[in-house]
């Protein structure tokens, strides 16, 4: 079966993933992670990994609804915390999220939930700098290849232990860490609002996305390629075209060079400098 | 013979932080009574330097390394470092023994794909040389170096019975294995072949989220892993060598006596 090649080794990813958050965190000289638990289940899994990491004593999980937020999301989020025994702080949005959704007589969905999406963030980062914690971001590989996020919203963070995990990884490993079934079952749902659902907004399945990916970007066949393993023609190139659009999304702005050592061009340190 | 590898998480840049690092395990070394403690690649300054490059290089006859050549007269080192040359920088390891440094190594194939960009910023070393330590006939590879079987057939061809690997290997796996298990068979297949130890260190900790796997080990002459450390996590692993098993292996298997080259 196709899907079987983006089956992983749950012992030693899971391990690698504990090592990385705790490491790149302690490093800073900071021992804490905020993380907005949604009931998803890619920050329902970051949670256990950071939980496993750090402590749940310094795992912090802001659930950050909107008044249209789906009850079961809310629910699922504090099974997270139940399990877990992390932190937990409710943190609703509706109110700084209305006060600027009015100044507008009229705003598109997508508007809206990037509006949400950039509350969160702010909300994410703020509480960072009260617990003297660093954001842990909860962005798989499948959305930042689609650039199915919302720049500097749900895709800001310091450090994101999964963005390199495909969406049918993120489920093994769910299941490995004993992330509740109720949130393994689930359609994905990024809840911007009632009734979304990630698949159906997409137009594709995400094991379809993740194998088209995976063949394309991890194992560099080419769209025709991916085309004779059985898959329609316009979709493997409608994807293609959005990893390329999206390409903006996954990188820092650009900065007009004019000096001979530019930022990022030939000013070249990684973060960990010094770290 | 006993032999502590070290490996450890470095601090990017920062070569004072390191060196107290390597001193403290150095020291522990010498309380095991080891003969012989090795660090991985870079161990002096981290491994993606990019444009620190420069500022944490040193030069052979460095101040700094007076420190080991003291030590050395208790127990051998061999580390990474950033080697400054007449003004290009080498990707260099160390040997230090009996008061010298015995050896230095430039690392001779710098990866400059995928995520790596050595050849950018490090001049290539020019060769492969065995040279003689307390233990026997020894050549050092520098990550890279091994994969090439011109490495490994120069090693071979001047009969090393040790191969010193310092190594700063990234993780990464996908559906057909893992980065940890190519280093294996890499190593077994040269051990099988020239009936010689393989001695693997390999770094750990993050850079930028890039993740060295650790998993150090020593390869027998047979080709087996005689032992190994953890994955991801800093270990100091001592081991037990016995030396006359290189003998026995080359009698079982006396590959490199058909070759045509002197055997001295």
């Amino acid at each position: 079966m196709l899907i079987d090649k983006l089956k992983i080794d749950c012992n030693v990813v899971s391990k690698y993933l504990i090592e990385f958050v705790k490491q790149e965190i302690l490093k800073t000289g900071l021992k804490k992670a905020v993380i907005g638990l949604s009931g998803g289940i890619d920050s329902s899994l970051v949670a256990y990994i950071a939980k496993e990491a750090l402590g749940k004593e310094n795992v912090y999980g802001i659930l950050m609804p909107y008044k249209t937020s789906s009850k079961n999301s809310l629910e699922d989020a504090m099974k997270v915390v139940e399990e877990t025994k992390i932190n937990a702080k409710v943190f609703e949005i509706t109110e700084a999220a209305d006060s600027y959704i009015k100044k507008f007589d009229d705003i598109s969905n997508v508007r809206k939930g990037n509006v949400f999406a950039r509350l969160r963030m702010i909300t994410l980062f703020d509480h960072s700098s009260l617990y003297g914690a660093l954001v842990v971001g909860t962005s798989n590989k499948t959305e930042l290849l689609l650039g199915y996020g919302t720049w500097y919203g749900d895709m800001a963070s310091c450090l994101n232990p999964i963005g390199d995990l495909y969406k049918n990884q993120i489920y093994q490993l769910a299941k490995y860490f004993g992330v509740p079934e109720s949130i393994i079952s689930k359609k994905p749902s990024a809840d911007l609002w009632v009734g979304q659902s990630d698949e159906e907004e997409l137009g594709f399945s995400y094991d379809d996305a993740d194998l088209i990916l995976y063949h394309m970007y991890d194992l560099r066949y080419s769209a025709d390629e991916v085309v004779k393993l059985g898959f329609e023609k316009d979709l493997v190139y409608g994807i293609a075209e959005r990893v390329r659009k999206n390409q903006f999304k996954r990188l820092p702005p650009i900065i007009a060079k004019i000096s001979r050592r530019t930022i990022n061009v030939d000013f070249r340190y990684l973060r960990d400098w010094g770290l | 013979m006993r032999i502590a590898l070290c490996q450890i998480d470095t601090i990017l840049g920062d070569v004072g932080k390191n060196l107290a690092k390597i001193n403290h395990y150095t020291d522990k070394a010498v309380y095991e009574n080891c003969d012989l403690v090795i660090f991985p690649e870079l161990a002096l300054t981290g491994y993606s330097l990019r444009d620190l490059t420069d500022s944490v290089a040193l030069k052979t006859d460095s101040e700094l390394f007076k420190q080991f050549k003291t030590k050395s007269r208790e127990i051998d080192i061999a580390l990474g470092y950033v080697e400054n040359g007449n003004g290009y920088f080498f990707n260099s390891g160390a040997y230090f023994s009996n008061g010298e440094i015995l050896h230095n190594h430039r690392k001779k194939f710098l990866p400059d794909y995928g995520m790596f960009e050595e050849g950018r910023y490090f001049a290539s070393g020019r060769s492969i040389e065995a040279f003689d330590t307390k233990f026997g006939k020894t050549a050092m590879f520098i990550c890279e170096d091994s994969f090439h079987i011109s490495s490994q057939n120069d090693a071979f061809k001047q009969g090393v019975n040790f191969l010193v690997i310092l190594s700063a290997s990234p993780f990464w796996m996908d559906h057909k294995g893992m980065k940890p298990q190519l280093w294996k068979s890499l190593c077994s297949n040269f051990s099988q072949f020239s009936s010689s130890y393989s001695i693997f260190v390999n770094r750990t900790g993050f850079e930028d989220g890039v993740g060295f796997f650790g998993g150090s080990f020593v390869m027998g002459p047979y080709g087996s892993i005689i032992k190994e450390a953890e994955l991801f996590k800093e270990e100091l692993l001592i081991i037990d060598f016995d030396e006359s098993l290189i003998e026995k292996a080359k009698i079982m298997m006396p590959i490199l006596k058909n070759e045509d080259i002197e055997i001295c």
